[in-house]
This record gives C-alpha cells, structure tokens and sequence, in this order.
C-alpha cells in the first residue's frame, strides 16, 4: 500500500516535479499540495499524510515553524525539510523543530525518494552533503564548544515564531490567525518577548530580528514559478 | 546596500535556483525513463544533470554569503 504524503513548497514547477516524480515511483501517493505553511498545517490537519515534504523557506509561517505547527497537530506525520541551502542554521533548526529528514534541493544524484522511503519507514536521513558537512565539524571538534546564551536563546520557539511575525508588520489577530492561537495569547508572547530583549517597541524588535536574521525583507508579489 | 543585497540574494534563490532544480527534477524523469531500454541516453542525461549541479554549487555559496551579513553569528552559535 503507498505511503500518503502531502507536499508544501511555494514553487509550482518543484511541486510538479516531485509530484510527476512520486508518481513513477509508484510507492506515494499526493493526497494534497500548498505553496504556503498556513495551508500545509491546515491541509495536514485535514488529510493526516504518512509523511509531508516540506520546503523550508515558505512565505507565511516558514517551513521550520510549519513543522512545529503542524507536529503539534499531527504528531503521527513524518516530515522531510526539503531546502536550497545546507547551512548548518537550517540542519539544525529542522531538525530541532522534528523534521526527521533533511533534504537538499539539487539538479543531480536526486535523493529525495531514499529519503521518503527512508522516513515513511520510520528512520531518518540526511542528504550526502549535508551529513558530510556535519561530519567534518564534529571531527573538528566545532559542535563541542558552547557560546555564552544571548537574550535572543532565552525565547522560546513559540516566542520566537511571534517575534518574527511582529518584525514582519503582522498584526496581533493576524498571528493570532495564522497560529490557531487566542489573541489574548498573542499578545502575552509579545510582551513576554520584549521584555526579554529589552525593546519597548515594534522598531526595535524588528532590528533585533533582523540582525538575527530570524527574518528578511518582505518577498516581492508573483514568485509562484 | 542590505535591501540590495536581499534582492539579489531572493533572485538567485528563488527564481534562479529554484528553476535549476526544478529542470534537474524534470531531467531525472528522463533518466528513469531511459534507464533500462536506453542506457547510453540515461548516462547522457546524468552529465547534464551534472553539470546543472556545477551551476548551482557556486549559486549556494554566493547566496551564502549575501545572507552571511544579517545572520552574523547566528548561525553558528545554534549549532553549538
């Protein structure tokens, strides 16, 4: 019987092209898509996949926070990040977020169905590279060392999430929205928040979260390839 | 200069990048179909998916960089 999954990447051509991949694979069935993290947990928590294959930089709750989202909702599905860029930042924060697999976006030595296989059966993965990098970290020994925490490390993940929203202009009933939280909630984070960074405004949480790099600059209109 | 930076790092990523990708994807469809009835031509597909990839490595690394400025620090201190 094939392993039910659901894909999220806001780019139409890789969603085909996985999609048409699967397909001739024959062990996966795509029970939905959605080119936006709100929509992946929402269709997730409708569809219940086996494994969801999700894109880590999706506009809206991006693809880390889909995650926790969505496993909150959905502890049963399995996820697999699927990413351009192998930097160790986005490797661990999939990871921590419960991605059980991390997938590099390339043109070559596609490894994308092993690693479906691999975590609808219930194991986990890494791409080559990506597992080759870690490696010759740990070997030098990088993973080992401890820098001093920030006020930054003292927020939570869900604090964290909000705090990136509220640097993106959204309002307290948008992330509200977006988070199926209570507003009250919302805006109890908020002020959790700052009065762990020490800002009294939306200004400076903004510079605090960009210098982070937590967010980036608002994403042009029509990027649906 | 960081708006600019952001805006060439975007395009790189999400149009460039994404767009190689996805031809590499659409390529490997092709070496599965000619895998067993054609082999000469599957081969053929995997160097140019090969040499998509040779594109993309130094895509990585440039939009790498351009991030690096924002992210200072951050990055690797959540590693550790």
């Amino acid at each position: 019987m094939p392993y039910s999954i659901v894909l999220v990447d806001d780019h139409k051509i890789m969603r085909d092209g996985i999609s048409a991949i699967l397909q001739r694979a024959g062990e996966f069935v795509v029970l939905g898509e959605a080119d936006n993290g709100v929509d992946g947990v929402r269709i997730c928590k409708e569809l219940r996949p086996d494994v969801v294959l999700m894109d880590i930089g999706l506009p809206g709750l991006n693809g880390i926070e889909a995650t926790i989202e969505l496993l909150r909702h959905v502890p049963g599905s399995k996820v697999v990040m699927l990413s351009m860029y192998d930097d160790e930042h986005s490797v661990v924060s999939a990871i921590r977020a419960g991605a059980r697999a991390f997938v590099l976006k390339r043109a070559s030595d596609h490894d994308l169905l092993d690693a479906l296989r691999t975590v609808a059966r219930g194991g986990s993965y890494l791409s080559p590279q990506v597992s080759d990098q870690l490696l010759r970290r740990i070997q030098r020994g990088d993973l080992e060392s401890k820098a001093a925490p920030s006020a930054l490390e003292s927020l939570s993940p869900r604090e964290l999430q909000v705090m990136r929203m509220v640097a993106e202009g959204k309002t307290s009933k948008e992330i509200a929205g977006m988070l199926d939280l209570g507003l009250q909630t919302v805006r109890s984070y908020r002020k959790t928040l700052m009065r762990k960074l020490g800002v009294n405004n939306v200004a400076g949480l903004t510079q605090v979260a960009l210098a982070a790099g937590l967010t980036r600059l608002p994403r042009p209109a029509g990027n649906d390839l | 200069m960081l708006v600019e930076r952001e805006r060439i790092s975007r395009v790189l990523h999400d149009e460039v990048g994404q767009v190689v990708s996805a031809v590499g994807l659409q390529l490997e469809l092709l070496r599965m179909d000619f895998e067993s009835r054609a082999p000469e031509i599957a081969a053929r597909v995997v160097a140019i998916q090969q040499s998509l990839e040779s594109a993309l490595a130094p895509l990585r690394r440039l939009t790498s960089e351009l991030d690096a400025v924002p992210r200072a620090g951050k990055r690797e201190r959540d590693l550790r």
